[in-house]
């Protein structure tokens, strides 16, 4: 799925921008996200001649169109399920919002915690003081709320898969993020990057 | 048809290879009334991830002029190990690496499932990649800001041991350092004057050209492994003890003559070292300082700033493979190269201005590209131009740099543009393996049966000038040789290769009944490691005098469409366009002259194979395609095109020349259409691919439903779903194709419409809409013939005794 519109004042016509997918850029979507009636995606790659015997003929679908005026056909739905919807997803938003503002806090500090135990563990001493400074970017822009929930989500995946040592998951996360949110990242992407490449490095032996 | 259109697909999916004919006709003279060349598009590095890892050399044919590799067509004796090679029909004796070959135990590169099979040299080391960032500073700051941010990004795509520079450049040139502790230091050059690869040299205090630790003179061996970063203190192998080589390059400290010698690296440095760093200059680049007067236009000296990078990496990294990525937010306006000058009252030159002979400014700077590219393709390095701006940059006179380099041509309206920041990640785009796409430094190789010659090649190569025996006289494309370098290849690159038939007529058919052609690539992959790729293919030989029927059922018509639009767009780069477009119909109605049943002077009999239906729909849209069609694009936008058709797979490139249309609506599923104005109707939504663009349009009701939000209305999810259903089948294509695509969503007297009106046959226009009669869609207002009108001509011309 798309994951924002196009720049549309700087460029006409511009495509929209998708999340970035590493190794397989084939835009498979996520099946939550398909709505269309069938799950298959149509592939484009067909063509039709042109009948060389006379002029074309009328499209074989001759529909009746419906005047202009009249609504598209209808699909009919049990009344009671969509009158329930609305309410119960009033009362699961604000629910979430409450618990979310109790585990910002959280989640930084454990984020925080996992990182500077990785500087001191895996980075020269003398580069700790200039990373850490970066971090503080981080940070700051995290308790200012200028951190997206999905640059948290992923930030929390990062710190979860150093603690596991999965680097690759760590460095997939880390590009991805990279380059969906660059202008949000630039002061402290790198720092993040580099602490995944020292421990990996150094935890398998080279 | 439908056992050859499965060999065809079968061959493509297994060697990469389309031929316009798929049996060969065994003579010259009947060769050439085929009218349709013998030819195929090949794509070098298609992505293969069944192919199995050899790690070991590939066996050569032991004759001097041959040396074809070893190869499932060869004959084998198994007793006596020996092979024949399929080609000259040497006799060679395997290596004793195979004495234990049988019938049971064949090696890979024999077993016919690999036709197409690739080695990897372990004992040839190669550096890792090199790119040297060449970055405009005369844009907006909104500009330079989204372009920061895209380069930043890019240090994170970059392979981690690939080399990386910086070059910034407005009215001035600035080489920076990278990596040094405290200040940033950068070298500035003017940007009025041209700098040859020794004043570089010599300014930047860079070692000797060619001479002892300067240049790419160090064999292979004393290189420092890919992968393995000159740790301080820790020279490569090979290199005096003692010396500091950063980053195992050729370079060390000191050079085997004992003299010191600055190293280069200082300006191109491993991505892992300076990634910090270089984020942080990157974030605090300016704009360009000097004042901009009013009325007149900032002063760009791109030709300046490209000639440094090119001559920086030809002084420090010599044949090996690099990519030089020019980002350009306008036209050169000063120094070598300038395609106009700063005076806003004089735009830059437009097709009708060429025409005049009005571009004073043109001659000269293609030249001076065409040099740097000359230099650039000597060494193996690729120059890329990523130009976003709302006007032309000078596209048509840099483009030999991205053409004969293989570099990427990449047009767009703003650094801000998703379009540009999504197509520049592509760049660095992985394939299954998690291996990068790109490769570098590429040397395709041709051999063919002596009944074959190699004509010439229309891809994103330059000549190699090797005149072996299978060069043909005639030349079509880049000619005169058989082997072309590719100093930059992705997985869709595809180079039409053009052949020659040279048996005399009458002569019987060749021994063993099929022609043989081998092509062999060998390549940087991005891993540092160097590699071949080999594919084998034959096709039987026929009388095309007793047998045509043979010959005609092997006819490629998609094959023939995309190799003869790529032959008039070369043409079309020199001679008059109508002329070219005369060439084009002329070919046209021989082919249908020689190929379509008919009486004589009774249009109406006309009649054609269905492997050939297809082929003068596809001629008429090329025909009027921006490839033949120059009105209305400029200068900078034929460019473009051309360039794309010229480098991209058969596929894509026949959606460039007739684009794919689909219907969606209510009475089933979505189904392909006619290119057609008829097509247009109210209660459709049509999914339009030009390659360049994706269109979806909305018929009139479709439309008027939308506007009215039923999509909104759960009784209306079927709607919902069906407005949906374009978007979702475009999706893969806007997440995969490489550049990112238009995204065009319009309805029913939209004006973002036209682009589907200028592409679709106007079967109905203004003037025969009223007699055309009833439900036969929108009128496309035009005066260009129709598809209808311009077959009826094609028939006459064609069964016409006097033609």
């Amino acid at each position: 799925m798309a994951f924002r519109p196009g720049n549309h004042d700087r460029a006409w016509n511009d495509p929209p921008i998708f999340s970035y997918q590493q190794g397989a850029l084939s835009g498979d979507t996520k099946p939550e996200e398909n709505v269309t009636s069938s799950s298959r995606k149509t592939p484009l790659n067909k063509r039709i001649a042109f009948p060389l015997s006379g002029g074309i003929s009328k499209p074989t679908m001759t529909v009746t169109s419906p005047p202009i005026g009249l609504p598209p056909p209808c699909i009919t739905l049990p009344i009671s399920a969509s009158a329930n919807l609305p309410e119960v997803s009033n009362d699961q938003s604000s629910k979430s919002t409450l618990e979310t503002r109790e585990q910002l806090d959280l989640s930084l500090q454990k984020i925080s915690n996992i990182l500077h135990d990785c500087l001191k563990s895996y980075i020269e001493a003398e580069k700790q003081e200039d990373f850490n400074k970066r971090l503080q970017h981080l940070y700051t822009s995290w308790k200012d709320g200028k951190l997206n929930a999905d640059i948290r989500q992923r930030l929390t995946i990062i710190s979860e898969s150093l603690e596991l040592k999965d680097f690759v998951k760590a460095e997939n996360v880390r590009v991805a993020l990279a380059v969906d949110y660059t202008a949000d990242c630039a002061s402290w992407i790198m720092v993040i990057k580099n602490i995944i490449t020292k421990m990996e490095t150094k935890l398998s032996g080279l | 048809m439908a056992t050859f259109q499965e060999y065809i697909q079968q061959n493509e999916d297994r060697d990469g290879v389309r031929f316009s004919w798929n049996v060969w006709p065994s003579s010259r003279l009947e060769a050439t009334r085929l009218v349709v060349n013998l030819a195929c598009l090949y794509t070098p590095l298609k992505e293969k991830p069944d192919l199995p890892a050899i790690t070991y050399d590939p066996v050569m044919c032991t004759r001097g002029n041959c040396k074809a590799i070893l190869n499932p067509l060869c004959q084998v004796d198994y007793r006596g190990k020996l092979w024949l090679c399929n080609f000259c029909f040497q006799r060679n004796p395997f290596p004793p690496q195979y004495a234990g070959i049988s019938e049971l135990n064949t090696p890979a590169e024999l077993h016919p499932q690999f036709s197409t099979i690739e080695y990897t040299l372990t004992r040839s080391q190669t550096l890792p990649p090199i790119f040297l960032l060449v970055v405009d500073t005369c844009v907006d700051e909104d500009e330079l800001m989204t372009l920061k941010e895209s380069l930043q990004m890019s240090l994170s795509l970059l392979p981690p041991n690939a080399l990386i520079g910086l070059i910034t450049f407005g009215k001035m040139v600035q080489v920076h350092e990278l990596g040094c502790d405290g200040i940033a230091k950068s070298y500035v050059f003017r940007g009025t004057k041209d700098f040859s690869a020794k004043q570089v040299q010599d300014m930047l205090g860079l070692g000797k050209v060619g001479g002892a630790g300067g240049g790419g003179n160090i064999p292979p061996g004393q290189m420092g492994q890919p992968g393995m970063p000159g740790m301080p203190g820790q020279p490569g192998p090979g290199m005096p003890p003692g010396s500091v080589g950063p980053m195992g390059g050729p370079m060390g400290a000191r050079g085997p003559g004992g003299q010191s010698v600055l190293p280069p690296s200082r300006f191109l440095q491993p991505v892992h070292k300076c990634d910090m760093y270089l984020t942080d200059l990157l974030g605090e680049l300016q704009r360009d300082p000097w004042p901009v007067p009013q009325g007149k236009r900032p002063l760009r000296s791109t030709g300046s700033a490209l000639s440094i990078a090119v001559g920086l990496l030809e002084c420090t990294f010599p044949n090996t493979g690099a990519r030089v990525m020019l980002f350009a937010g306008g036209a050169c306006s000063q120094g070598p190269g300038m395609v106009l000058n700063d005076d806003l009252k004089q735009p830059i030159r437009s097709h009708h201005d060429i025409d005049k002979d009005n571009a004073k400014f043109m001659k000269k700077a293609m030249k001076h590209y065409e040099a740097l590219a000359s230099r650039a393709c000597t060494n193996g390095h690729a120059i890329d131009i990523y130009a976003c701006a709302l006007d032309q940059t000078g596209l048509l006179e840099m483009k030999s740099c991205c053409n004969t380099t293989g570099g990427h041509l990449v047009m767009g309206d703003s650094f801000g543009s998703s379009l540009f920041k999504q197509t520049f990640q592509r760049v660095f785009a992985k394939d299954a393996r998690n291996e990068y796409k790109m490769a570098f430094n590429a040397l395709m190789e041709v051999k063919t049966s002596r009944e074959l010659k190699v004509c010439g090649t229309i891809g994103p190569c330059i000549s190699m000038n090797v005149k072996g025996p299978n060069v043909s006289e005639t030349e079509l494309g880049i000619g005169g040789t058989s082997q072309w370098k590719f100093c930059a290849l992705g997985t869709n690159t595809t180079p039409a290769v053009f052949f020659e038939v040279v048996n005399q007529h009458g002569a019987p058919i060749p021994q063993g009944g099929r022609g043989h052609i081998q092509f062999i690539t060998q390549y940087q992959h991005s891993s540092g490691q160097k590699r071949v790729r080999v594919t084998t293919i034959a096709r039987n030989w026929a009388d095309a005098v007793t047998n045509l029927p043979n010959i005609t059922a092997g006819f490629d018509q998609e094959a023939a469409a995309v190799l003869m639009a790529r032959l008039a767009a070369f043409r079309a780069d020199s001679d008059e366009g109508p002329d070219v477009l005369r060439w084009l119909d002329r070919m046209l109605i021989r082919l249908c002259q020689k190929f379509g049943g008919y009486s004589k002077d009774d249009p109406n009999s006309f009649n054609i194979a269905e492997n050939f239906s297809l082929y003068p729909q596809f001629m008429f849209h090329l025909r009027r395609s921006q490839f033949l069609q120059v009105f209305n694009n400029s200068p900078d936008e034929t460019t473009f095109y051309r360039h794309m058709l010229n480098r991209e797979d058969l596929t894509q490139a026949l959606i460039m020349v007739q684009p794919i249309l689909y219907s969606y609506s209510f009475h089933g599923p979505p189904e392909p259409v006619l290119l057609d104005s008829s097509s247009i109707q109210p209660d459709r939504i049509l999914l339009m691919d030009t390659f360049f663009q994706i269109v979806i349009y909305h018929g009139e009701t479709i439309a008027q439903w939308r506007a009215a939000g039923y999509q909104n209305l759960p009784e209306y999810e079927n709607f919902k779903q069906l407005l949906q259903a374009p978007v979702d089948d475009a999706q893969d294509i806007l997440t995969s194709r490489f550049p990112m695509p238009r995204y065009i969503d319009t309805e029913h007297g939209g004006s973002q419409a036209r682009f589907l009106l200028s592409k679709v046959n106007p079967s109905q226009t203004h003037n025969n809409m009223f007699t055309y009669g009833g439900d036969g869609g929108a009128p496309v207002l035009t005066d260009d013939v129709s598809l209808q009108v311009f077959m009826e001509h094609l028939k006459k011309l064609a069964v016409s005794s006097t033609a």
